[in-house]
């Protein structure tokens, strides 16, 4: 969703995200459950859990640096249906709205109400506490087909 | 683009092509001598992609039309619709109008029944930032750019530039906040222009108004508030002092909308057109009996409805007081997409009222609040008074309407 780009690499950022994925392989208690983030062109991240189907989505702090102070965020409702690339909301920042683009397809489990109030926390926590929705997806085979950590990272680098 | 730009609008008409022939006399000398290639690359928007992509020529658009609501669908539509390295500038005028940033509240940034009165349509549009007055005093610009070429600074940069070298307008400059201002003195600034952004996937723009010869009374009177205690999670717009170009034009003719049409375009097609590419810019007339395009007039029913214009709304809070006939009464209450969510009245009685009495009267106003929920904030759709079998008499409808009336009145 991002459009500006930032002089330095978002290097420091991939290793932050890179995190989740040592978690990948966690036991949990009703089986083998996988949590791996992957990440759109568009700079938007899906952390997904494949037991419960749903993919937490949220904005790359790579994306969060370009915006600048975020002042509004706008989330669809909960349960509506997006299909992916769809514009599922807008940021506003420093007098630019930026669309927010659904990154898989499902539907809207839960919106971040704390942005409501807090809208900075998208700059301070993009890819923890900043996250935008979680959606739950009706097809996870887009999930498999996002970018892998290392393939985002060089998609930052190549912009 | 070139076969859809010319179905839909035709190429300059002889009424533009002549304005321009005749100002460019005086007005060329400054700009027939063409950029070289580096001062080109210079004056375009610098970020990490801009040796890497290759722009298109030029296209300018002139909207013939002056309906605000058709001329921000139509720039939405080119900004979706153009090739992504195409670099497009659009120009058009609106008549008297406000128009509200993406994420504002339609009552904290002016009194939408006083506007309604004066026959000002109240507009939000699709970018981020803060309210403006629009008249056909006042010219508004849009570059439309690839995404990864956005700065904030480009469009701000290229029309003061050209106010300053090719209007003469030597104070003419940017602050910080990216807002084309004119600077009078060492530390007085005024604003000429207002400035938003849209950015989406592969395309952003940069639009701004210009206020060349506005009513700036009108413009004072249209964005007063009547909501002093309304509480909102929006954008609230800075307020700064503003002038007009021709306020500051050392000329003895007035600039006109034609003249900064001009001076925009020229800067525009000096710094994206290259003729030795055989990238030269190419100028369209937009009219809107011409448009077909149905995505346009979808855009332009979606600007126009209740859920876009005063439904978009972020949530807030209002507190009110009125004297009414039966007492001094004082709501506060709360709306989120302008639908009212809760409301109560508190009602102060007058001293020779019984208790009984006033109890009663407080059941019915509580009555009253409970059937608001759910409807408009100040138009108050649908409202028909509290339900139930011991309000049905006419004192208590009539009591009900005095209060919705009032409410109609101070929403």
């Amino acid at each position: 969703m991002i459009s500006l780009r930032l002089a330095r690499p978002a290097s420091s950022i991939l290793r932050t995200a890179l995190a989740p994925q040592a978690r990948t392989k966690a036991m949990s208690f009703s089986g083998v459950r996988f949590i791996s983030t992957r990440y759109t062109t568009d700079h938007e991240w899906v952390s997904f859990d494949s037991n419960s189907n749903i993919g937490t989505v949220g904005i790359t702090d790579y994306a969060q640096k370009a915006l600048g102070d975020v002042v509004f965020v706008e989330l669809p409702g909960q349960g509506a249906e997006v299909a992916q690339g769809d514009s599922i909301g807008a940021v506003e920042s420093v007098k630019a709205a930026s669309d927010i683009y659904a990154p898989v397809s499902g539907v809207i489990e839960e919106i971040n109400e704390t942005l409501a109030d807090q809208p900075g926390l998208l700059n301070k926590a993009s890819e923890g506490n900043g996250w935008l929705a979680k959606i739950k997806l009706s097809d996870p085979s887009e999930f498999e087909a996002l970018l892998n950590a290392e393939a985002y990272k060089a998609h930052c680098e190549g912009q | 683009m070139s076969a859809l730009s010319q179905a839909i609008c035709r190429p300059c008409s002889s009424r533009f092509a002549a304005s321009f022939l005749h100002q460019s006399q005086p007005l060329t000398r400054s700009f027939s001598t063409s950029l070289s290639r580096k001062e080109q690359k210079a004056a375009q928007p610098q970020t990490p992609a801009t040796d890497s992509i290759e722009l298109g020529a030029p296209v300018t658009y002139i909207s013939e039309s002056h309906d605000p609501w058709f001329n921000l669908s139509y720039e939405d539509w080119l900004m979706r619709n153009t090739p992504h390295n195409q670099p497009v500038l659009f120009l058009y005028r609106n008549f008297p109008c406000v128009v509200i940033g993406r994420n504002q509240n339609p009552w904290k940034e002016s009194t939408p029944h006083k506007l309604r009165e004066a026959g000002i349509p109240l507009v939000r549009r699709r970018s981020g930032g803060g309210t403006v007055f629009h008249d056909m005093g006042n010219t508004n610009f849009s570059i439309i750019l690839p995404r990864l070429l956005f700065t904030r600074s480009h469009g701000a940069e290229l029309v003061s530039r050209a106010i300053r070298e090719q209007l003469a307008i030597k104070e003419c400059t940017v602050n910080e906040r990216n807002d084309v201002i004119i600077r009078d003195g060492q530390k007085e600034y005024k604003m000429i222009s207002g400035s938003a952004y849209k950015i989406i996937q592969h395309r952003a723009y940069h639009h701004g108004t210009m206020l060349i010869s506005s009513s700036l009374t009108e413009l004072g009177k249209s964005l007063k508030s009547n909501s002093p205690n309304m509480q909102t999670k929006s954008i609230l717009s800075h307020r700064s002092p503003v002038t007009t170009l021709n306020h500051y034009n050392p000329s003895s003719t007035p600039i006109h909308h034609d003249d900064f049409v001009h001076a925009v375009t020229s800067e525009f097609s000096k710094v994206y057109s290259d003729p030795t590419h055989s990238k030269k810019m190419e100028t369209n007339e937009v009219n809107s009996d011409w448009i077909k395009e149905p995505k346009v007039w979808k855009g332009v029913e979606e600007l126009k409805s209740w859920e876009w214009q005063y439904g978009q709304t972020p949530e807030f809070s209002n507190e009110l007081e009125g004297k009414l006939s039966f007492g001094d009464l004082s709501t506060s209450l709360t709306a989120r997409h302008a639908l009212i969510t809760s409301i109560t009245f508190h009602l102060t009685p007058s001293l020779h009222e019984s208790t009984e009495e006033t109890s009663q009267k407080q059941a019915f106003l509580d009555s009253l609040a409970l059937s608001l929920v759910g409807h408009r904030y100040e138009s108050l759709d649908g409202a028909e008074g509290a339900l139930g079998h011991e309000w049905e008499d006419e004192k208590w409808r009539e009591m009900g309407n005095e209060v919705i009336g009032w409410l109609r009145r101070v929403m």
